[in-house]
């Protein structure tokens, strides 16, 4: 099956990349003496410029030469080459590594182009693979026929398999190939062209710089850069907006409360000098005072925006789904829809001034790239999750709004208040009871502590409570959860890989229980549901993952 | 693989889930958690943990009684003053712990357990807070089987079952035979269910 594609001789000898590569590994090279570099900079830095500041304009210029030349013997020792079902790569200048990719072992492709890359119309191409602690293939500057080619081979090795399989077993679920019209290709023969020229045309005619990756499914406009500089802020307006409030000293406020509480030598308010006009002027330069810290983050924000996602754009071939964006350096993610653990939906308090959500698809291994929208609305982002999820999986929602959600168990307001309050309402008196003895000042200060600390608790409680929400349907589960901000992580069951049932003591007490499903990105809870219905469900998950051998 | 057994849910329900309302299941067709016979972990075990407890107390207490030692000798009068209360903490510490390194495991131990089916293997753990794990053979990675020093002077293994994604799930405490042949079979039947996903597709 890859005899017939083209090129194929291209890449089958050992080469090396770009000499433009060595920037890649100058920068590398710098990356690893960075540890090292600190404690030169600690130590050396001050040595130099105290003990023998002459020497300086000498060893910094045999430093940079160093590193130049670690990389370029770096570069000299990199040779990588593509045999017809791996990926070969000898690096390593004292210490060898022979990294050795089997094709169908592959996850992603992913290219980046950093400013000099895309000067010179080359890529980098960094290979995911599956497992945890997985290698990571990276190959700097080559040019973009290169990672066309893997791919093509890539999804080539598994249509191969496939109809294997096919043939080995006709009847098997989803693999039905119609025999006679290999054009028509099912579902997953469809997969398996993800990552391929889009039309069936052969990937030598995508070596250009600039090939078309496929129907353009979204873009961001400059604008939007805006907004998702301005997201960026997150919680921060709230969290800066308490600085407008603060006492002129904070000091001054304690003393206050001290001396009310017996403490310390009571201070009168009137011993604090004000007056209308000049509160009133210091209101004023504590506005301007917090506009300017939230405009400083915000403008970088959205030089951080610029930078990551100018010229945003998904596009789909086949069932891969690909993001490209960046500045200076462009980066590609290409995601092939079978390979999605769980795909996340995100809204911030910004985001959700600005009706729109951040959504991320999570590939197999928890180290892969994972595709992300940085900016989506919520049409757009349902229709997305539908077609990543197929045809599975139709009662579910990403949106927190969603009237299908069901709320958990109120049992966890209580005990999530308990939990928060508990520690710092008992222990502070407690130390205070140590060191004064119970006095009448003593158990006022402790019954208002208590009290503010519970009340507190239970207002967190409350609102993370308010967040919680799952739905599911025969196939897959939504659950949302978040404090300030909401989330909501989708996935299909056959997708997990453990799940537990836990219960506190009081969960027992109540007949409730938490499950948690663990997945091969990360694990996704649901607190305080029935036992009786998280162990059905647990169950229920059991069946769909042993009845499905499918999960990327 | 056809689809044998797989509950006919009316689209209706799919939409209105309610509390994980979830019928329609034929009940031989899905596993129940519920009704197993745990297997204890081996009776060693909570001495294995007493021990391992005791080590690290005992050292915690060598620790301190230098630090006593020290303070005494030194012969500076506020340092010994200062000192006679964290002394007596540390000590008290060390007393509690000794104790709980004693109680803890014979708590604990007994309320642990595993239990292997045809599909997956099953922990459970905790005296407060529970909870039940469950690993599908079909989603393991590899195992590993490992044991410590003090685990081999008791004649102990753990086994580790690795899914994909984050950290493997451990079994403490089986004996080091039933840890091996535990092992074997989940990689027999990791084999087994790798041959039934090449059936269906993977």
């Amino acid at each position: 099956m890859t005899a017939d594609l083209p090129g194929t001789s291209e890449f089958d000898r050992w080469r090396r990349t770009s000499p433009f590569a060595i920037v890649f590994f100058v920068r590398g090279t710098i990356e690893q003496i960075r540890i090292y570099g600190q404690l030169l900079a600690t130590f050396g830095l001050a040595f130099l410029l105290v003990r023998a500041r002459e020497l300086a304009g000498e060893l910094i210029p045999v430093a940079i030469l160093l590193i130049i030349a670690v990389a370029v013997l770096r570069y000299w020792f990199f040779r990588f080459r593509i045999t017809g079902d791996r990926i070969l790569i000898r690096q390593g200048v004292v210490k060898k590594t022979a990294l050795d990719l089997p094709l169908d072992r592959i996850q992603a492709v992913n290219i980046q182009r950093s400013l000099t890359d895309r000067l010179l119309g080359l890529v980098t191409v960094s290979v995911d693979t599956a497992g945890s602690g997985a290698v990571e293939a990276v190959i700097p500057s080559v040019k973009r026929a290169f990672a066309d080619r893997i791919r093509a081979q890539v999804a080539a090795a598994r249509r191969e398999r496939l109809a294997r399989r096919a043939e080995a077993d006709p009847s098997a679920e989803g693999v039905a190939i119609p025999t006679g019209d290999q054009r028509r290709p099912s579902r997953l023969a469809d997969e398996a062209l993800a990552g391929e020229a889009p039309d069936g045309r052969p990937a030598r005619q995508l070596a250009t710089d600039d090939p078309s990756p496929g129907e353009v499914m979204m873009k961001l406009p400059p604008g939007d850069m805006v907004r998702i500089g301005v997201r960026m802020l997150g919680e921060g307006p709230v969290g800066v907006l308490p600085l407008m409030f603060l006492a002129r000293d904070p000091r001054d406020l304690l003393r206050y409360f001290a001396g009310q509480l017996g403490y310390l030598e009571p201070i009168s308010r009137e011993e604090v000098p004000h007056d209308l006009v000049s509160d009133l002027a210091e209101l004023i330069v504590r506005a301007g005072f917090v506009a300017a810290v939230l405009a400083f983050f915000a403008v970088l924000g959205i030089y951080g925006a610029f930078k990551t996602y100018f010229g945003f754009r998904l596009y789909r071939t086949g069932a891969a789904y690909r993001t490209r964006a960046g500045l200076f350096t462009q980066h590609e993610v290409v995601v092939q829809s079978v390979k999605v653990q769980q795909v996340t939906l995100s809204q911030n308090l910004v985001d959700r001034c600005f009706r729109r959500f951040r959504m991320t698809a999570q590939p197999v291994s928890d180290d892969a790239e994972v595709l992300e929208v940085p900016l989506i609305g919520a049409n757009m982002a349902e229709g997305l999750r539908a077609e990543l999820f197929g045809s599975e999986g139709g009662g579910l929602t990403l949106l927190p709004q969603s009237r299908a959600m069901v709320r958990v168990s109120a049992a966890f307001i209580g005990a999530l208040t308990v939990k928060i309050a508990a520690a710092p309402a008992l222990s502070i008196p407690t130390i205070g009871l140590l060191f004064t003895g119970p006095s009448a000042g003593w158990a006022q200060f402790a019954l208002i502590w208590v009290l503010v600390w519970t009340l507190a608790g239970a207002v967190i409680a409350l609102q993370r409570w308010r967040r919680w929400g799952y739905v599911h349907d025969d196939d897959g589960i939504a659950v949302r959860s978040g404090f300030v901000a909401r989330k909501v992580e989708a996935f299909l069951f056959r997708k997990v890989q453990s799940a537990t049932v836990k219960q506190s003591p009081l969960q027992r007490l109540k007949g409730l229980a938490t499950l948690e499903m663990q997945l091969a990105g990360e694990s996704v809870e649901v607190p305080y549901i029935d036992h009786r219905a998280a162990c059905r469900l647990r169950d229920y998950i059991l069946y769909k993952v042993e009845s499905n051998a499918r999960w990327h | 693989m056809g689809s044998p057994g797989i509950p006919d849910f009316t689209k209706a329900e799919t939409h209105n889930p309610g509390p994980f309302a979830n019928p329609e299941v034929r009940p031989g067709s899905l596993p129940r958690a519920a009704t197993l016979d745990w297997q204890p972990l081996h009776p060693r075990y909570a001495k294995r943990l007493q021990a391992g407890a005791l080590i690290r107390i005992g050292v915690l207490a060598a620790v301190v009684a230098a630090a006593h030692v020290t303070v005494l000798l030194a012969g500076f009068e506020t340092l010994s003053r200062i000192a006679v209360w964290p002394l007596r903490i540390l000590w008290a510490l060390c007393a509690l712990g000794g104790a709980w390194a004693v109680v803890k495991p014979l708590i604990v131990v007994p309320r642990c357990g595993y239990a292997v089916r045809e599909k997956d293997i099953l922990y459970r753990s905790g005296v407060l807070w529970r909870a039940v794990r469950v690993v599908p053979f079909s989603r393991v990675q590899h195992t590993r089987t490992d044991s410590g020093v003090l685990d081999r002077r008791f004649g102990l293994a753990n086994l580790t079952v690795f899914p994909a994604g984050a950290g493997g799930h451990k079994i403490p405490g089986l004996g080091t035979d039933t840890a091996e042949n535990l092992r074997a079979y989940v990689s027999e039947r990791i084999e087994a269910e790798k041959l039934e996903a090449a059936d269906t597709g993977s």
